[in-house]
């Protein structure tokens, strides 16, 4: 009876896997069938596809240089510094990642909208945010940088403050230690929260459709201009999603070889 | 002529006083070490005179300049520690030798490397690889990364625990070559503090119980504490 128990069960398995495996994979096959049947790479010259193309590639790298910027020494005085309120903190800026986007949408909004919170004061600096380019970047901005701030924390708090100290040690003055001991020991945490962060930010539909809008060539970044090509050319919506996946692929491909230890230390 | 000069010097962790000394003077060119058991407060001091850590409280004169809150990179790069495990880069002995000097942007040359790697006895080593040295190897090359910046002063913190006997002679006997170098040896091997130092001071929680001449040290000192402590009769 017993082998034949461990048979049923082992079957079962498989099945179980190989039906699920199925459900997420197949669509994507498809997808990526039929942009070739629809001829991709004509598809590419339209200019609703490149415009598209263009804006997601310029506002997630823009999105995420901010990030990357601000969000380093955010992230070093998290794990470092002794911070009041850390974990009321590190709660709030888990927030974005959890929340559906057009809640970050709305809110943006209504802080930097036109009758918003910070309305007036932009007003007075001649400033008008939503609806332009600029409020794409912070739309994505603001659901993507807790990803990069959250792994560059930990990767942070890892490195050993043994070597760090023997940099000071040997001489090393703080930027020093920083740039040549802290910063490379942290890379990998750093890099593919960079990476997350960045394919978070090419994602982006929610928050960006209620706080930018979907202009063809100011606010339609990808994910919108397929929204929009569903109505009237599946074709172009086709290419653009075949497009997404082969750059969110190749990513991600990117992120494990990086994780997996293949970019190496310089210290031990 | 004194190089450290400390007074009323109190350290703490949070609550906890790790380093409580009313007076010590460490003069220029001696070697001298401090024994104790673990947690008295041996390898606080070091950080406090490599100027790791700024003292809570009290004064620290460093030939003659006082160590005020913002720490001193000048005071800091001509003195360096070379700890019971060394911290060496995946690179080169070559490479790992010369990085307090890059770091100091230092022009050298590769006699001035190929010099100091002589004076540990590695000299053919300065292709290897520094993650495939022994200890007592590592340990050797951590100290000629000291000595090629001329540091006025070479703080040691228990430089041969764990190493075999071969390399402690070696080691020794490289500490004994100092010149003008002020050294400060922690340790709680006090026949390594009898065999090198010049004077040895005891460390107990935190306090300096007394310090003096080696051979008073180890002859005819004054507090019991001591006496036990070198007897091995110390409960800790």
């Amino acid at each position: 009876m017993l082998p034949f128990r461990a048979h049923l069960g082992q079957t079962l398995i498989f099945s179980a896997s190989g039906a699920l495996l199925l459900f997420l994979v197949l669509p994507l096959f498809v997808l990526l069938a039929r942009a070739i049947e629809a001829d991709l790479l004509q598809q590419l010259t339209q200019p609703t596809v490149t415009q598209a193309l263009r804006l997601s590639l310029v506002t997630s790298s823009l999105s995420m240089l901010i990030t990357a910027a601000l969000g380093t020494p955010l992230a070093y005085s998290l794990a470092r510094h002794k911070v009041p309120a850390r974990s009321v903190i590190e709660t709030l800026l888990d927030l974005p990642i959890v929340l559906p986007p057009a809640v970050a949408g709305l809110a943006l909004l209504l802080t930097f909208g036109r009758r918003g919170f910070l309305g007036p004061v932009l007003e007075t600096l001649d400033l008008s945010l939503p609806f332009t380019t600029t409020a794409v970047i912070m739309a994505e901005t603001f659901v993507a940088a807790p990803f990069f701030i959250r792994s560059a924390q930990v990767g942070f708090a890892n490195v050993s403050h043994q070597l760090e100290e023997s940099a000071s040690d040997l001489g090393a003055n703080n930027w020093q230690v920083f740039r040549r001991v802290t910063l490379p020991l942290a890379g990998t945490a750093l890099l593919s929260g960079l990476i997350l962060s960045w394919a978070r930010a090419l994602g982006e539909f929610g928050a960006t459709i209620l706080f930018a809008g979907s202009f063809s060539g100011r606010t339609q970044t990808m994910p919108l201009a397929i929204y929009h090509a569903l109505e009237s050319d599946l074709g172009s919506a086709v290419a653009l999603a075949a497009i997404l996946i082969l750059i969110s692929f190749f990513f991600l491909a990117l992120l494990r070889l990086i994780t997996h230890g293949r970019i190496g230390h310089p210290m031990l | 002529m004194t190089l450290y000069q400390l007074r009323n010097l109190q350290h703490r962790y949070g609550e906890r006083t790790v380093l409580d000394l009313s007076a010590l003077d460490i003069a220029h060119g001696e070697i001298i070490a401090l024994v104790g058991p673990s947690g008295s407060g041996k390898s606080t001091l070091l950080r406090l005179l490599q100027f790791l850590e700024t003292p809570t409280q009290g004064s620290l004169l460093f030939d003659g300049i006082l160590s005020d809150h913002a720490l001193p990179l000048e005071a800091r790069r001509r003195v360096v520690t070379v700890f019971q495990h060394p911290a060496l880069l995946d690179r080169s002995v070559f490479d790992n030798v010369a990085y307090g000097l890059r770091l100091r942007g230092v022009p050298y040359g590769p006699e001035t490397i190929m010099a100091a790697l002589g004076r540990v006895g590695l000299r053919d080593y300065a292709r290897v690889r520094a993650k495939t040295l022994s200890g007592g190897e590592a340990q050797r090359v951590a100290l000629a990364r000291a000595l090629v910046l001329n540091p006025i002063a070479l703080l040691l913190d228990e430089p041969t625990a764990n190493l075999d006997p071969y390399n402690v002679g070696l080691i020794e006997e490289i500490i004994r070559g100092h010149g003008t170098t002020t050294v400060v040896l922690v340790t709680h091997n006090t026949f390594q503090a009898k065999r090198l130092a010049d004077r040895v001071g005891l460390l107990l929680s935190g306090k300096l119980i007394e310090l003096l001449p080696a051979d008073r040290f180890f002859n005819a000192p004054l507090d019991p504490r001591t006496r036990s402590f070198i007897n091995g009769e110390m409960v800790y």
